[in-house]
């Protein structure tokens, strides 16, 4: 896999839940300045990217199942293993896959039942994976320009409605809400930087790694800032909050000349490719995950049960949407814990072991 | 053997997403709506609905036989409700998502919009493009049953003027949906909306007849800027009123405004081709006032006192008259409207918010009162730009 | 909607077997992937008698609820 291509499906993935539900959560935290956050977390994601350069050396092409038996021996890795997979891959898997019927089921389709929804993303997804994740990797090439143009094309017909002083004044509540809204966004969706190293042994050298992790980050970066400053632009600071679906709505406001309306199916669109390749991701780490976890040697295997499963789990989930905002204040402990303090353990964890074992 | 059943079980399943079973809108399963009316009852809501009736609104059809839009109205507790009673009187379903304009009813708006207004803020269908207006001694029934003869549809036609109004005329202010959900939320500016009269022989207006003639008997027209505060209409503006307003939240594009002509009797129009404003705000010993600092480029168009506009001092006084009607105008407008209904629609407040973040979060609360007592001082900007064809009026007075 | 989903289960675990019996795969193998179907199988009967109540995150959410007041920023 090429590191172009794992920047774009790295980026796709990113932009996955972000594009619909983050400019409203960010709002919501961090009013006016929200543009604030997402470039602070943009720079702290660059600087944690050493860390997980230096762990891909570590794992010297290994997957991450035998990365964590090495360093931390075989019971203890493959727990690690079994916790981690559960409560990061798998987890984001099924509550992306409920986002996504929730969104159907409000927003375009509101009589189809979720399951119908779910069953036919997951025969495509089971379907993809079954040919085989570097075909993934390679569709990412078709569909990151595509996905990249619409959203281009989305931004500069916000700019129109853009009242510019709506910024102003700038950190009113001080800088309290600006550090908030920067953990909820390294939180969501930027440290799944830690998701890409179950994909280390595709790729072949640290430079493209590296390259990859931090072309993903900025480009995620910047195309987010600009559409949640524009957002607050177009529709003031107050709205936001109280929308769940910002995007498509500003997208709706959109006229210009009397003739370019109604692209807001343009948001839709973009948001149906993000979240596939969200939930392929996702679903290709849990499913190899799995399979490594019980020594299988192929996880092809695994692909229909688990499908099969998430489905009565994703409907099960929640039952209203309301969980939501209470599952946005707690998110960040799980993922804070999961995706930076576990590689930063695993990291030290075989640096002491290689010192013991040298010594 | 293999790859045939893995085209079939893959078409299999195309179909069931294609011919979507669950969630299909035929189109000849829609009412598509063009316009709403919401009136006040004592049961609730009286909800108008005007609908386009596709095969007669064509153009191409001739316009043979029946009219291009249909109304159908009911009576419910809440709006929701009277859309899905409305299904017992068509055969389809109503399709919100081509509205053009909202019309409400005064009672209404003296009673408080934000409840009806709920739904439309909710409903995934509804796009928040569409216009909003306030009929004004009628109801919002009457209103969208009226046929117009320039339009086929008659909603559009509504819209169509609203807008092309703002554009050229400045006392009336095309509102859209999405301007009121801001200003719903905002502390630092009160909503407005635009009043609609019908002027005419209303049982004829809703007939053919309205179309058939070349005085078609019943106009409407659009006239007045309704004040509110919160969601609750205050009243109405006049003219002038509603042109300073216009002025001050810059959202003149050209309209036409008529000053005395210096020394002499008589008076002559100009044409206002660009109209900017800057809301200066100021806080002085922790009481505000503000500056409005207003840029006009105009033409002269009409001029109907006898005054030679080849002379520099001429051109010159008619700019101060017509920077000085144009001040007074809107000073005045701003006056009335400090005194009258001491809400503030313009948008001081927001700028207050923007420049003076401690003062604005001590005093937003009671920013209306705040604004009544406010010193507002209007600066004219004034440019003459073009006198038109002809340089002087026909039939010039020779000096003695 | 759940009938079809337990349809379906049945039919592809069918069909796995079926591949299974083609390949001389191992026990472990096979142990595995049929426990994954089996687990499929109940959660969609689970799912279609509503024997579960249908807030699966709910302790979830208190766990990091508590530790988001003995740590976090709650």
């Amino acid at each position: 896999m090429s590191s172009r291509q794992l920047t774009m499906l790295l980026a796709l993935h990113y932009w996955g839940s972000a594009l619909l539900g983050l400019p409203s959560m960010m709002i919501g935290l961090s009013g006016k300045d929200a543009w604030a956050p997402i470039l602070l977390g943009m720079l702290f994601q660059m600087l944690i990217i050493p860390l997980f350069v230096a762990i891909y050396s570590q794992m010297n092409g290994d997957t991450m199942g035998q990365y964590l038996v090495r360093t931390l021996g075989k019971t203890a890795g493959k727990t690690m293993l079994a916790l981690y997979l559960f409560f990061v891959p798998f987890l984001i898997f099924i509550l992306t896959l409920r986002s996504l019927g929730d969104f159907t089921s409000n927003d375009l389709f509101i009589e189809t039942p979720p399951s119908a929804i779910y069953a036919l993303i997951l025969f495509a997804l089971v379907y993809c994976l079954y040919k085989g994740f570097n075909a993934v990797c390679r569709s990412t090439e078709i569909t990151f320009p595509i996905a990249l143009v619409l959203l281009v094309m989305l931004l500069l017909s916000l700019i129109y409605g853009a009242d510019w002083s709506n910024f102003l004044p700038v950190f009113e509540k001080g800088v309290h809400p600006v550090v908030e809204g920067t953990i909820n966004f390294m939180a969501y969706p930027n440290s799944e930087v830690a998701l890409s190293l179950f994909l280390v042994p595709l790729m072949k050298n640290k430079q493209a790694y590296q390259k990859a992790l931090i072309h993903s980050t900025w480009i995620t970066g910047i195309t987010l800032v600009l559409l949640t400053a524009l957002i607050i632009m177009v529709l003031g600071e107050s709205l936001p909050p109280n929308m769940p679906y910002v995007s498509q709505f500003a997208a709706k406001t959109v006229t210009i000349g009397g003739f370019y309306e109604r692209s807001e199916t343009v948001v839709t669109v973009i948001w149906f490719i993000v979240i596939f390749y969200r939930l392929i991701l996702t679903f290709y780490i849990a499913a190899h995950g799995c399979a490594e976890l019980f020594g299988l040697k192929q996880h092809t295997g695994l692909l229909i049960p688990l499908a099969l499963a998430s489905i009565p789990l994703a409907m099960n989930v929640w039952d209203n949407p309301s969980v939501i905002a209470e599952l946005n204040e707690v998110w960040y402990l799980n993922v804070f814990f999961f995706n930076l303090l576990c590689p930063l353990l695993w990291y030290t964890a075989h640096k002491l072991r290689n010192r013991v074992k040298s010594s | 053997m293999r790859r045939p059943v893995m085209l079939i079980c893959a078409l299999a399943v195309m179909v069931t997403a294609l011919s979507g079973c669950w969630s299909r809108k035929e189109l000849g399963d829609l009412a598509v709506a063009i316009g709403l009316g919401i009136d006040r009852t004592d049961k609730g809501y009286r909800v108008t609905v005007q609908i386009v009736a596709p095969s007669l609104a064509a153009a191409s059809s001739g316009g043979s036989g029946g009219p291009p839009a249909l109304v159908v109205d009911t009576e419910a507790a809440t709006i929701m409700e009277a859309l899905r009673k409305l299904t017992t009187k068509l055969p389809r379903k109503i399709y919100l998502s081509h509205l053009s304009m909202l019309l409400l009813d005064e009672a209404m708006a003296k009673d408080g919009i934000r409840k009806p207004l709920d739904f439309l803020f909710r409903d995934h269908e509804v796009r928040p493009d569409f216009d909003v207006a306030i009929v004004r001694d009628g109801s919002a029934y009457d209103a969208l049953s009226i046929m117009t003869p320039l339009e086929r549809l008659p909603a559009r036609d509504l819209y169509d003027s609203l807008n092309g109004s703002q554009k050229n005329w400045a006392p009336t202010s095309a509102v859209r949906l999405l301007d009121l959900m801001k200003w719903f939320d905002l502390d630092g500016q009160e909503a407005v909306l635009t009043g609609l009269h019908l002027v005419g022989n209303l049982e004829k207006g809703k007939t053919k007849e309205n179309v058939e003639s070349i005085n078609s008997p019943l106009k409407f027209e659009y006239r007045g800027i309704g004040v509110m505060k919160d969601d609750v209409l205050l009243g109405w503006l006049n003219e002038n009123d509603s042109k300073a307003y216009n002025y001050v939240t810059g959202k003149v594009k050209s309209t036409v405004g008529k000053v005395d002509c210096p020394d002499k009797a008589g008076t002559f129009v100009m044409e206002v081709l660009q109209a900017k404003s800057r809301i200066i705000p100021k806080l002085h010993n922790g009481q505000p006032s503000a500056t409005v600092k207003i840029t006009i480029e105009a033409n002269i168009a009409e001029v109907e006192c006898s005054l030679d506009l080849n002379s520099r001092e001429v051109l010159d006084m008619m700019k101060t008259q017509a920077a000085k009607r144009t001040q007074e105008l809107i000073a005045g407008g701003i006056r009335k409207v400090q005194s009258d209904f001491g809400v503030d629609i313009f948008g001081f407040g927001t700028k207050f918010h923007k420049k003076y973040p401690a003062y604005w979060a001590s005093k937003h609360n009671q920013w209306n009162e705040e604004f009544s007592k406010m010193d507002v001082k209007v600066v004219m900007d004034y440019i003459i730009k073009g006198r038109g064809r002809i340089v002087n009026p026909p039939l010039k007075e020779e000096e003695p | 909607m759940s009938v079809f989903l337990i349809s379906a289960n049945v039919l592809l675990w069918a069909w796995q077997i079926r591949r299974f019996r083609g390949k001389r795969a191992n026990v472990r193998d096979k142990v595995i992937v049929y426990s994954l179907y089996a687990i499929a199988l109940g959660l969609g009967i689970m799912l279609a008698e509503n024997w579960i109540i249908p807030d699966l995150l709910r302790p979830f959410i208190s766990l990091l609820g508590q530790v988001n007041r003995l740590f976090g920023t709650g």
